[in-house]
Formats: structure tokens, sequence, C-alpha cells
């Protein structure tokens, strides 16, 4: 075949943005937490929270939260999902 | 009247209004379009709010609270994927799937299969994998929502009359599960989610999934508050929880001097009391027969953590009307006489010396839910209904706030409730109506706890109502319209879908009556083998051209034999639902490998796919030629 549609390669992009989204957000967790969470100390404790959830999970959070909104609304391209026939 | 069966009523009133207002703007419009899709017309509350309620089963509202009490922050790790799970679940195959849904006017996913790779195999296929796995899915939720509904208004006089009514009238059905006031919610449950579903299709799923949605948000922040409130800030919280220690886990009988009177001796679930200077609490009523000196063996915990017994004996214990006596206590395989074990991972376990949640599971998790919640066909068929991108788009975002929310607090309000209801470690899934009860008495509102209690229950609705509609449109539309009878009239296509709503509630009903033993675990292997069987094919179907029929058909039969067959190798090596994990690694994540190892050896090694095909779906001539029709006159020149 000649040419992809543009709406396809837009969509093919934005789903590799989201997926490495979605790695990025798993390896600062998992990783952080890893190191932090599992050790036999107990956790100093930040604002209420145990400093390995803070740093490990509510942040992330908190940056994935502003991140998928920001993608959502700005990044994503429109293409209007109804037939134009 | 009970002040939780008014507000249940309240609720379902609005329930039923609901469908009947979706029933009245429906009719006019195609059937099957409207019935099954709701005339693709979701805006973006909408949307959003019918996505989230329905990936937020009963589970949600009363496994994972109850799994937070039990082990502690790690539940933080454990649901932590769910900070990217909007933009994954909606975004990854959003826009696609909605384009092809358009283009093609498929309603259901094995209709987008079919279209795609033209392949009524594949169809059949899958709406004969997913009606099978649904059923199944469906009878824990059941079971979740009677137990709920039990919890509910079982203390209202009106309630327990009713039970017995049931038990008088059909004393069959009661007997066969023992429990009237079970069996009677389960009724309950069942009737009011068949009526409204067969009488609103998927415009009355969706209006109460926002009606639910709005109750799940509410119930969890003014939770939220009042959790945080009465146990004087996170902070103390977290410091108290700082010394806490596991209990041990055991059971008891308790003897009389003498024979138990006519009415025999009673002694509530969840008394406190002391035994050789242990500090213990019930964990099941106590009952003494007639005539008898001594009860059965109930379950019992003892409290360890110095400063929590201290604080629980502040107040005098109960004078009990019969004599305690301990037979064995156990120590938690993982976590005994250690404090702070519920601030970190992997968490405490009474049975795994492993704990909760070692890093090979959490990274499992951290997978599952991102693949599992993307791979929902429930999921699926939304995304194949909504306006437009911009809508797309903006559910989006207000998911993503919508689950920021939610799931966190959760985690803060039943860490919180360690310290608020101490031990009810031996029942956690009583957790959350006793918070319900305790916050909200507490607090002075009473009535307050219907209104926390019926997000559960909301959640258990809002997830069994998708998917009855989905398993009636599997057999309306993919087996009966698209391959017996392409002419049905719309008459004949709408008593097919009233009928085969009824059969599948009753079907699940029935099932409900006879529970599995392991709810969660029926729960997972089912929400994991439809993710494994249909994302795979759905996503590579959208994303890569060359993805034939060959290669869908592998990885949908590939992905979920090796699924099916680690949970198979577990029951026969360690002959319990647990599965098999390679590498600590969840079946759902090897089921997804070898999905996608499938799908390229299918594709490789089978029949291309034609042109026209791949033009159709992935060439430059839809912008002009939405329908891919090869006769346009647009198309010929690509």
């Amino acid at each position: 075949m000649d040419k992809l549609s543009r709406s396809f390669v837009r969509a093919r992009k934005e789903s590799l943005h989201i997926v490495t989204a979605w790695l990025v957000c798993g390896a600062w967790t998992l990783g952080y937490c890893a190191l932090f969470a599992y050790s036999e100390e107990p956790p100093a404790l930040i604002w209420g929270l145990p400093s390995w959830v803070l740093f490990g999970i509510v942040l992330p959070w908190a940056l994935a939260t502003v991140f998928s909104i920001w993608y959502a609304l700005v990044a994503i391209q429109d293409d209007d999902a109804r037939p134009a026939a | 009247m009970n002040i939780s069966l008014l507000a249940f009523l309240g609720y379902t009133g609005l329930v039923l209004v609901l469908a009947w207002l979706s029933h009245r703007v429906g009719s006019g419009k195609s059937f099957i379009s409207e019935y099954f899709l709701g005339s693709r017309s979701l805006g973006v509350i909408a949307l959003a709010l019918t996505f989230g309620a329905t990936s937020a089963s009963a589970g949600s509202f009363a496994g994972f609270p109850s799994l937070i009490y039990a082990h502690g922050w790690v539940l933080a790790l454990w649901i932590a994927s769910y900070m990217v799970f909007p933009l994954c679940a909606m975004g990854l195959l959003g826009k696609r799937l909605s384009q092809l849904s358009h283009r093609t006017g498929a309603v259901t996913v094995p209709d987008v299969l079919r279209e795609r790779f033209r392949s009524p195999a594949l169809a059949v296929l899958s709406t004969l994998l997913l009606a099978l796995l649904l059923c199944v899915y469906l009878i824990p939720q059941f079971t979740l929502a009677a137990l709920i509904m039990q919890q509910l208004l079982g203390s209202s006089a009106l309630y327990q009359d009713a039970a017995f009514a049931v038990q008088q009238a059909v004393p069959m059905l009661a007997a066969q599960n023992g429990d009237p006031e079970y069996v009677l919610g389960l009724l309950i449950f069942a009737g009011l989610v068949i009526v409204y579903t067969m009488f609103g299709g998927f415009r009355a799923v969706v209006w109460t999934d926002v009606l639910q949605g709005f109750v799940m948000l509410a119930g969890v922040l003014i939770m939220l508050f009042l959790a945080l409130h009465q146990v004087g800030g996170l902070r103390s919280a977290s410091e108290d929880m700082q010394v806490m220690e596991p209990p041990e886990l055991g059971t008891a009988s308790f003897a009389l001097d003498s024979a138990a009177p006519s009415s025999g001796v009673r002694i509530a679930m969840g008394t406190w009391f002391e035994d050789d200077g242990r500090l213990l609490r019930t964990g099941e009523p106590v009952y003494i027969p007639a005539g008898d000196t001594l009860s059965g063996v109930v379950k019992v915990t003892r409290i360890m953590t110095p400063s929590e017994i201290t604080r629980i004996k502040a107040s005098p214990l109960p004078s009990l009307p019969a004599e305690p006596r301990v037979h064995e206590l156990r120590a938690y395989a993982r976590g005994s006489g250690k404090s702070g074990t519920y601030m970190r991972a992997p968490g405490p376990s009474p049975s795994d010396p492993n704990g909760f949640l070692p890093i090979g599971l959490a990274i499992s998790f951290f997978a599952f839910w991102a693949v599992a919640g993307t791979g929902q066909p429930s999921s699926m068929v939304r995304l194949m209904a909504f306006t437009g991108t911009v809508t797309l788009k903006r559910a989006i975002a207000s998911l993503t706030m919508y689950f920021a929310l939610i799931y966190f607090p959760l985690v803060i309000i039943f860490c919180c409730a360690r310290l608020l209801v101490p031990g009810l470690d031996h029942t956690p899934d009583r957790i959350m109506p006793a918070m319900a009860y305790l916050l909200s008495d507490n607090a002075g509102i009473p009535w307050l706890a219907g209104f926390l209690i019926a997000a559960p229950f909301a959640a258990a609705m809002s997830t069994v109502d998708s998917f009855i509609l989905m398993i009636t449109s599997s057999v309306v539309r993919d087996v009966y319209q698209r391959s017996i009878n392409p002419r049905a009239p719309a008459a004949r296509l709408r008593l097919m879908s009233y009928c085969v709503t009824i059969l599948v509630g009753l079907v699940a009903t029935l099932g409900a009556l006879y529970p599995p033993q392991f709810l969660q675990y029926v729960v997972v292997f089912t929400g994991g083998g439809l993710a494994v069987a249909f994302l795979g094919p759905v996503a590579l179907g959208l994303y890569w051209p060359q993805f034939s029929k060959a290669g869908a058909m592998a990885s949908m039969c590939g992905g979920f034999a090796v699924y099916l067959g680690l949970y198979a190798a577990g029951f026969l090596a360690y002959g319990s639902t647990a599965p098999i994990r390679p590498f600590g690694l969840d079946p759902l994540i090897w089921g997804f490998v070898a999905s996608l190892v499938a799908a390229w050896m299918g594709t490789h090694w089978g029949s291309p796919n034609p042109e026209s095909l791949i033009r159709k779906f992935f060439g430059d001539s839809i912008a002009d030629n939405p329908r891919g029709d090869p006769g346009h006159p647009k198309a010929a020149g690509t």
C-alpha cells in the first residue's frame, strides 16, 4: 500500500507516547519502591505519609495526573471519529 | 424505618427513574444501535463515569478495602498503576477503535473483529469466549452484591420479615443457600438490575453508571474527611501504625457452668474479651443452644500491640455470659512480632512468609491493571460509543482526576480503619460497612451510613449491568443477527434482547445461589482471561496493518491457552486456585506475551491480508472515503 492515513499515523504515534508514559511511571514507582519500600527500617514520615509512599507513589501519581490531563487535552490530535459519509 | 433501608430505597427509585427516562429517549431510534450502543451519543461526563464505574467493580469497594486493612500501606504500591490507567485504557485504543467501529457500523467487539479481519469464525470464537467468561464473572459480582445487600439491610425488621416470607414461600430456594437474608438480597439485586438493563439498554446502563459514579466519589470523599478527622490526622494515624504489630489469629469456644436457657445464649460478633491476660475479639457470632453448655468453635483475633491494647481497654470490656476457651493462636507467617510492618512493603501476611506483595508481584500488578483495564471488552465497547475525539480527550482528563480522588484516598481511609476498627483481621471483608457505620455514628449523622454503603452496592451494579448487556449484544447481534438471520426485524431483535437479558440474569442468580468458594480468584481469573484473549487481537488489529486473520486467531487462542494452562498447572501442582507464576510474574503477563508472540507467528506464516483490507482500515483514502469502499470515486487513485 502506498501511504498510511494521517489519522492512523497520528493515533499510532500517540499510542507509543502513552506506552512510554506508562513505562516511565512503572520504572519510577517500581524502582523507587524496590530500593526504599522493602527496607526493614521503619520509614520516615513526611506529611504523615511513609517517605517511600510520598516519593515512590504520590509524587509520580501527581505528575502522571498532570501529564495525562495535559496530554489528553493538548497533545492528542482531534480526529473526528464520525464518518464523513 | 431503618435509615439504611430508606437510603437504599431512595437510590433504587432514582435508578428506576433513570431507566424509564432512557427508555423514553431511546424509543423511535434504530433498535440495535440504540439498545447496545446508545446511538453512539456519549458525552464527556457520561463516557468518563461509565468507564470509571464499570471498571470499579464490587471488588474495588469490598475486596480492595479489606486488603488495605489486612496489609497496610503496601496496597498503595499494589494499585499504583492506576496513576496512568485512564490514559492507557482510553487513550491507547479509544481513537482508533471509535474510527473503526464508526466506519464499519460495528456495535460489539466481536463485530469489530469480524470487520477488521473479514472473519466470521473469529467473531464467533470471540463471542463464545466473551459470553462464557462474562457469565462466570457475573456470579461473584452477584454474590458480592447480595452480601452487600445483606449487610446494608440485614438489621432492618422489614427486611428480616421479608426474608422469612421468602423462606416460607419458596423453602427450597432459601434452603439451598441456608441463609434467607442472603437469598432475599440476591433476588432484589438481580430483579433490579435485570429490569433496568432490559428496559433501558445501553443508555440506561450509562445513565445509572453516572449516578453510581457520583455516589462512589461522594462516598469516598466523605469517608476520607471523617476518617482523618476521627483518627486525629494522618500523622497521628501513621505514628500509631509505626508501632503496630500483626495480631494472632485463632479459634475459641465459650462454655457455661450450667445448661443454657430455652432461648440459648448469644455473644455478638466483634465482642472483646480477655483470656489469661490476652485481649481478643470474636470474629463470628457465638451461640450456645438451649440445654447445652458449650458453643461451637468460632474465629478470634488476638491484639498484640501494647499501645492498642491500652487504648481498647481504656473503655470497660463487656461482661460475658460464658467463659472463653481459646484453642489455638497462630502468629503471622510474615511480620509477626515486628512493629511497623503495616508501613512498609511487602506487608504482613498470615500465610505467606514472603509477605503480601514481593517485588515480583508488585511488577506483575503494575502491568496487570494497565493490561487488564485496557483489554476489557466492556471498556472497549464504551470507546465505540462517544460522540467525537474531543469527548474522548476530555473524558480521559476527567477520569484521571476521578481515579486519583478514589483510589489513593481509599488507601488512607482503610489504613485509618486499622486504628478505628481493630481486631477485624479474621473477617476483613466486613471493614467497609463497619467503617461506614462507625464514621457516621461518631460524626452524629447515622443516616450517612446508608449513603456510604450504597457506594459498593453501586459499584457492583454498574459492573453487572454492563456485562449483562455485553452478553446480550454478543448473542443477539453477533450470533443471531450477523450469523443466523441478518434480515431479522427490529421487533424480533428487541424481544430476543429482552429474553436473553432475563436469561443471563437468571443464570447468574442461580450461580450465586451456589457461590464459588473463592470469589476474588474467580474475579481475577475471568478478568485476566478476557484481557489476555482480547487485548492482543484488538490492539494489534488497530495498529498493525499486516496483522492478519491467522495472527488474530493465534493471538486469541495462544494467549488464553497459556493463561489457562498456568492456572491449571497451579491447580495440579498445589491443589489450590493459586496459579504457577514463573519468575514471580502473574499468568496475565505470560498470557499477554504469548498472545503477542502467537500474533507474530500467525501473521508471519499465515495468509497475508488482501491489499483492499489494509487500504480500507489504514490507507490514505480514509479521509475522503471513510467507509473504505473501493468503488468510491475518490478511492480510485489510491
